[in-house]
């Protein structure tokens, strides 16, 4: 889909663009080419018919946020996220900001297959 | 051309599935041409159903169809064995999940059409209870997984509802490397499918970036913990089957699958489901 995104029109549809629910890491982008391209150095992502986002999709949607202000010098606001929405980005933004926790192995009993 | 018998469960359980799946596939070669022999199946369920289809559509395998009406019917109603690829065609079914292709080249297409699939199912639970993002959870992060890892341009997902039975099950497929070989070839990592399997649900990402390795070990939590239900990942010759009650792993002597098998069930949810203590955990 071509959009074209100007200092007067800076906002992309999410729903409409991808899909209303984000699911994959790789389909994050297709909207990094779309941010890179705009006539605007403030985009915004319109998530107002988005039902949910997996954490890895949340996951590439903050770094790809981080990335495009280092590298691009643009600035991406995410805007109508819903609760769902909302909670999930938040919870990635956390886990981002502090050191992974290591889990420790599982354990699990090993069985021959029932016939 | 060798005939693979589809076998029956003993009974309804996701672990008598799982046997009837393996007894099904047991002494195949890798990739070997076969037909599959649905004649004497009673009950189409999706951990069977899916594997047969991905294999036979891989393939290019034939099949029998059921002698009985009914299951014959039903397999023609869910697209067997080519299953649906397209947005367009899943808009012309209005209550029923069909067999699902996902495919890797056209990501926007492939997230529409995922978007229908995990919404017929939310539409077919008719849950009473907020449950929203415990049941949109397990199936985005188990197929974004198929993209991320398997290699392969195509993944399957399917799934069946039961209301007489009171549950409904899904089935998320690939025909890729497996997760094996998937630690083998990113991280040089040598481990047996058990192991793999393992692995996986201890976290071990496959790739080295930072926050991986979380999709299948909360997927599975939410399944069994917050759906009360139960979780079957197969690779390689290995197979886990978890519940709230037991956990097990079986080795599969004699048997093969080139990529992942993910079977699981949900109960209609009687209770709000809240993510935020399994994303955090």
């Amino acid at each position: 889909m071509k959009i074209n995104i100007t200092k007067e029109n800076r906002i992309i549809d999410i729903a409409k663009v991808i899909a209303p629910i984000l699911s994959s890491r790789d389909v994050i982008a297709n909207l990094e080419q779309i941010i890179i391209k705009a006539f605007s150095e403030k985009v915004d992502l319109d998530f107002k018919n988005v039902k949910f986002i997996s954490r890895s999709a949340a996951y590439e949607l903050l770094r790809l946020k981080e990335r495009v202000f280092y590298k691009n010098k643009k600035q991406i606001r995410f805007v109508n996220l819903n609760q769902n929405v909302s909670q999930m980005l938040k919870i990635v933004a956390a886990q981002l900001a502090v050191e992974e926790k290591k889990i420790p192995e599982v354990k699990i009993k090993e069985e021959v297959i029932p016939m | 051309m060798k005939t693979l018998k589809a076998h029956n469960p003993k009974d309804e359980s996701l672990l008598q599935q799982l046997i009837a799946l393996y007894s099904t596939f047991r002494n195949l070669l890798p990739n070997e041409r076969v037909e599959f022999n649905l004649e004497d199946l009673g009950w189409a369920f999706p951990l069977l159903i899916l594997p047969i289809s991905s294999y036979i559509r891989d393939t290019k395998s034939t099949f029998k169809l059921p002698k009985d009406q009914s299951p014959a019917f039903y397999l023609q109603t869910i697209q067997f064995p080519g299953g649906v690829t397209s947005v367009s065609e899943f808009q012309k079914i209005k209550n029923y999940i069909p067999i699902g292709v996902l495919q890797a080249k056209d990501r926007v297409e492939r997230e529409r059409l995922e978007t229908c699939f995990a919404e017929m199912i939310y539409k077919i639970l008719k849950p009473t209870v907020a449950v929203e993002n415990a049941i949109y959870l397990p199936l985005t992060e188990l197929i974004t997984n198929i993209f991320d890892h398997s290699k392969k341009e195509e993944g399957y997902v399917f799934g069946q509802y039961y209301p007489t039975k009171g549950f409904l099950d899904l089935c998320i497929i690939d025909r890729g490397r497996g997760l094996a070989t998937s630690y083998k070839e990113e991280r040089n990592l040598n481990f047996t499918d058990k192991k793999a399997i393992i692995q996986a649900l201890s976290g071990t990402s496959v790739k080295l970036e930072k926050m991986r390795g979380f999709g299948i070990r909360v997927s599975k939590r939410i399944i069994c913990e917050g759906l009360e239900g139960s979780f079957i990942l197969l690779s390689g010759k290995a197979a886990l089957y978890s519940s709230q009650k037991e956990e097990k792993i079986f080795s599969l002597p004699g048997f093969y699958w080139q990529g992942v098998i993910i079977g699981y069930r949900i109960l209609p949810p009687k209770r709000p489901v809240d993510i935020t203590p399994f994303l955090e955990g």
